[in-house]
């Protein structure tokens, strides 16, 4: 292209500017993001882990040497008979020389640690148990409201639970806890990331989604409807586990949450048709993960 | 009906033709415009009755754009979400068919520049801020605005001469 000059620069954003660029495209709540390379995220992640490891690797080689360096066995000796028939001192291995008169002779010097004796301490019998892990397991699935992606489409219903099993497997530090679930307040954080979206809302249910390709690993999600002025509808009982939403499998699968609106009960009768309320989903840090605007 | 119903009733498609001047993807800009409504939502008890709520607005949401990180609302790849969107964008341009090209050139040139060029020219060309109004919406000297457009046409034109 030729060298462009002023006017032409002008002209060219002027008609941009009264272009009709800006009519919004119709949301497609089945719409999935199309990425050059959507696994980039994935990529990251375990590129970072295999960096963590290499550096956790390299932090025990380098922590592990002083400790043999910095307590020195002295090398027991023993005596040994020469050709001519005199004693030496003669070095043997340290491992054989762990003895009571040997230990005795070396009081005050620190505990010897030799290298074969280290290395026999270092496998961690708590990796060689896994019936351990299958005792910690919860007993009982947690269920959730999640629903796929398709049914974004239909008519909403109240969420059935879902058995967690379904959609991931069991995070063995996932520990039942009788700890009430703390709910992030509206004020409390910034919004961190935001999802594409789609909401909807019948007589009945609330609906909101958020794709999993903004949410930060797997993990529950949290669902809540504000009120315009930052109240949180219903009571926070109401929003228990049976609330919850689970990531799915799969890059672009879509979380949703759905709320029947007769458990907002009373807080129902306070909101008008028109009136703005937003809607929320949080990870368990109470990070907000969307935050999305929707009118009554 | 509330008075910030009428707000997102009147600057909804204001809003929402700017974020899409802004952002390559219209998937970021649908991002970035609810993100502005729902900070205005949180702030709009510190609104000023009576003051000028499309700047305060598009303060929010430029705001919200050139602070959230290099990557946030900032893909990188010029792309349509289908034919179909492309097809919306080329009809939308009045333009003959021959210069059509000329229009995809610009707003890949527009959406190569650093968002702080960016936020100006579509201030200044597409929202048809006066430059007073974008140094008090960006927080900087008139001066400044002065020289960002300056440099962000120069950088438009050399892109431009360049594909």
């Amino acid at each position: 292209m030729s060298k462009i000059t002023d006017e032409r620069l002008e002209s060219l954003l002027e008609a941009y500017h009264t272009s009709k660029v800006g009519d919004a495209p119709e949301i497609d709540p089945t719409r999935k993001p199309v990425y050059v390379f959507p696994y980039k995220r994935q990529v990251i992640a375990a590129a970072s882990f295999i960096l963590a490891l290499a550096v956790g690797a390299a932090v025990f080689l380098l922590t592990r040497r002083p400790a043999v360096l910095t307590a020195p066995v002295p090398l027991p000796t023993s005596p040994a008979t020469s050709v001519d028939g005199t004693q030496s001192l003669i070095p043997t291995e340290p491992s054989a020389s762990v003895s009571g008169t040997q230990t005795a002779s070396e009081p005050s010097s620190a505990p010897a640690i030799s290298p074969s004796v280290y290395t026999a301490v270092v496998p961690d019998e708590s990796y060689s148990q896994p019936e351990s892990y299958a005792a910690d397991e919860p007993s009982a699935p947690r269920v959730t409201p999640t629903r796929s992606e398709t049914d974004v489409t239909s008519a909403p219903t109240q969420a059935q639970p879902t058995s967690q099993t379904e959609t991931q497997p069991p995070d063995p530090s996932d520990e039942p806890t009788d700890e009430p679930i703390v709910y992030p307040t509206y004020y409390d954080r910034e919004l961190a990331e935001t999802a594409k979206w789609v909401n909807y809302l019948s007589q009945q249910t609330v609906s909101g989604a958020v794709q999993k390709r903004l949410l930060t690993g797997e993990g529950r999600v949290y669902f809540r409807i504000y009120a315009f002025d930052g109240t949180p509808l219903g009571d926070e009982d109401l929003f228990s586990e049976r609330n919850l939403a689970y990531t799915q499998d799969g890059v672009y699968d879509t979380v949703t949450a759905s709320y029947w609106l007769g458990n907002l009960e009373d807080d129902l009768a306070k909101i008008r048709e028109g009136d703005m309320l937003t809607y929320r989903f949080f990870n368990e840090d109470g990070e907000v993960l969307c935050a999305k605007l929707m009118i009554f | 009906m509330t008075d910030f119903d009428r707000y997102v009733e009147l600057y909804s498609r204001d809003l929402w033709r700017f974020c899409l001047k802004l952002c390559a993807d219209s998937r970021d800009a649908e991002d970035l415009y609810q993100d502005t409504w729902a900070k205005a939502i949180e702030k709009f008890k510190r609104f000023k009755q009576g003051t000028d709520f499309r700047k305060w607005l598009f303060t929010i949401c430029v705001n919200s754009f050139k602070d959230s990180g290099k990557s946030k609302y900032n893909s990188t790849k010029l792309e349509f979400r289908d034919n179909d969107e492309k097809e919306r964008f080329l009809l939308s341009v009045p333009a003959d068919e021959q210069d059509i090209d000329s229009y995809i050139d610009l707003r890949r040139a527009l959406l190569s520049l650093p968002k702080k060029y960016r936020v100006v020219i579509a201030l200044f060309y597409f929202k048809d801020f006066s430059l007073k109004e974008i140094s008090d919406i960006l927080d900087i000297p008139v001066g400044t605005v002065n020289s960002r457009l300056s440099t962000a046409k120069k950088l438009l034109k050399r892109r431009l001469s360049h594909e």
